[in-house]
């Protein structure tokens, strides 16, 4: 049997501690795959979907699919959201059980973080009232690597009539290790004049910074109104991208076509406003009420079943169940973990740690 | 990044449980009929099944790439069980 990892579109960009963005190339997705290597610390291999996203397309454009393929290359199991203790009742179904399966515990994965290379949550984040739908964007050809990454989204005025407003975020690639040096110019872009297209304003400079050195977005809102028949319009955005450890601080100039099209791959950054956080995290970054994480809980799962049971709960915990455990079967499985994490994070819940007073 | 290395890392430690010997798959029953195991939102019908592929079918033969950026067909897998887990950095 072999078991391999495919690394697919980001489902949040912006998300996780690192704020990873969406990749432009194909070689920049590699990098993502050798991040993942470095920070899971595991021995599967990875494989890469391409930058068209092909594979993803294929198969339903899920984010945490799994599938097992028979030795003639059927699939013989799909399942649109993994589940680790299913998933193993099946390989042990198809390829049978081993006799002294290794453990949880007996696992040294390490998992290591990136050091961030100057400073965050120095500039004030900005959004959009409501979620927004990621644009198609196309950069154009660049000398330079994207240091600088931008991201459009558009509310649903935008999309259903043409006129609303637009999110346009320049962020930072963590791939690349850079940051803005304030004592240089700050980031401006600029809209070209298309017929039909109204963006107002039509530029925007960065604010002034106190920091010398931050890896914060620049991030502008803007009123578009675009004719029917209109086609996209171009945004220019100059910078200096500075990487301390390669020695360089260099001007960038790079253009991008912003297409009024959903990109179906872009994800949902929940950077802030109705559902999330400001602080780039996925959908109510950063760590929910109680500390509960998923991954945290399913620790707990003792005789690992997939599923935690009052008795394999600490004690501090047991209040949890009766408000996880949707099925009532007296244990709270890997589905209504995620659900409760789910709650949590969307101020629906509490873990019991401190409980309102009734 | 945590939530698609979290579900990988549980992933992991499940499969680095399964067995990695051969045996002949069952012929009735087989796991993948319970299909779409379920996920925040995949509640009925499956978003799988919706994009055509179906149990028993072959998988699509796209070309995607290996770690170092090796073209890597998906036919490549042929040969023995081969588990493909989706996810991301965040």
């Amino acid at each position: 049997m072999q078991v391999y990892f495919v690394y697919k579109a980001l489902a949040h960009p912006e998300g996780g501690s690192n704020s990873y963005v969406t990749p432009f190339t194909l070689k920049e997705r590699l990098l993502h795959v050798k991040e993942a290597e470095k920070h899971l610390g595991a021995t599967i291999p990875w494989l890469c979907d391409t930058i068209e996203n092909d594979l993803k397309h294929a198969l339903g454009d899920r984010p945490n699919s799994e599938f097992v393929i028979d030795p003639d290359g059927k699939v013989v199991v799909m399942r649109d959201w993994s589940n680790p203790a299913t998933l193993r009742k099946d390989l042990e179904e198809l390829v049978g059980a081993v006799e002294d399966p290794t453990r949880i515990s007996d696992l040294d994965l390490k998992i290591e973080t990136t050091a961030k290379p100057a400073a965050s949550g120095v500039v004030k984040r900005v959004s959009l009232p409501k979620q927004g739908q990621a644009l198609l964007v196309e950069p154009q050809e660049s000398k330079t690597p994207y240091y600088v990454k931008i991201r459009a989204e558009a509310d649903q005025d935008l999309l259903r009539s043409g006129k609303g407003k637009l999110y346009l975020g320049f962020h930072l690639d963590p791939i690349y290790h850079v940051h803005w040096n304030n004592l240089a110019k700050p980031l401006s872009w600029s809209t070209s004049a298309m017929e039909g297209v109204s963006v107002t304003p039509a530029e925007g400079t960065g604010p002034k910074v106190e920091a010398k050195s931050d890896i914060d977005p620049r991030e502008f809102i803007v009123d578009v109104d675009v004719d029917r028949d209109a086609g996209p319009f171009e945004v220019t955005v100059k910078y200096f991208a500075c990487n301390d450890k390669q020695g360089f601080c260099i001007p960038v100039t790079q253009t991008y076509v912003v297409n009024l099209k959903q990109d179906r791959d872009g994800g949902q950054a929940r950077r802030s406003g109705s559902r999330g956080r400001p602080d780039g995290g996925r959908p109510g970054g950063g760590r929910p009420p109680g500390g509960f994480t998923v991954a945290r809980f399913m620790r707990f799962d003792k005789n690992e079943d997939g599923k935690v049971t009052r008795d394999e709960m600490p004690r501090q915990m047991q209040r949890i169940l009766d408000r996880a455990d949707r099925n009532k079967d007296g244990a709270i499985d890997l589905e209504e973990a995620k659900q409760m994490e789910q709650r949590l994070r969307q101020g629906g819940g509490n873990t019991g740690r401190r409980r309102p007073p009734e | 990044m945590k939530r698609c290395i979290t579900s990988i890392l549980v992933v992991t430690l499940a499969l680095l449980q399964a067995g990695d010997t051969f045996a002949q798959p069952p012929q009735q029953g087989r796991p993948g009929e319970r299909r779409g195991g379920g996920g925040p939102g995949t509640a009925g019908s499956s978003t799988l099944e919706r994009s055509g592929l179906k149990i028993g079918q072959q998988m699509p033969d796209v070309t995607i790439y290996d770690s170092n950026g090796k073209k890597f067909p998906l036919s490549q897998a042929k040969g023995k069980y081969a588990v493909l887990v989706f996810g991301c950095l965040t």
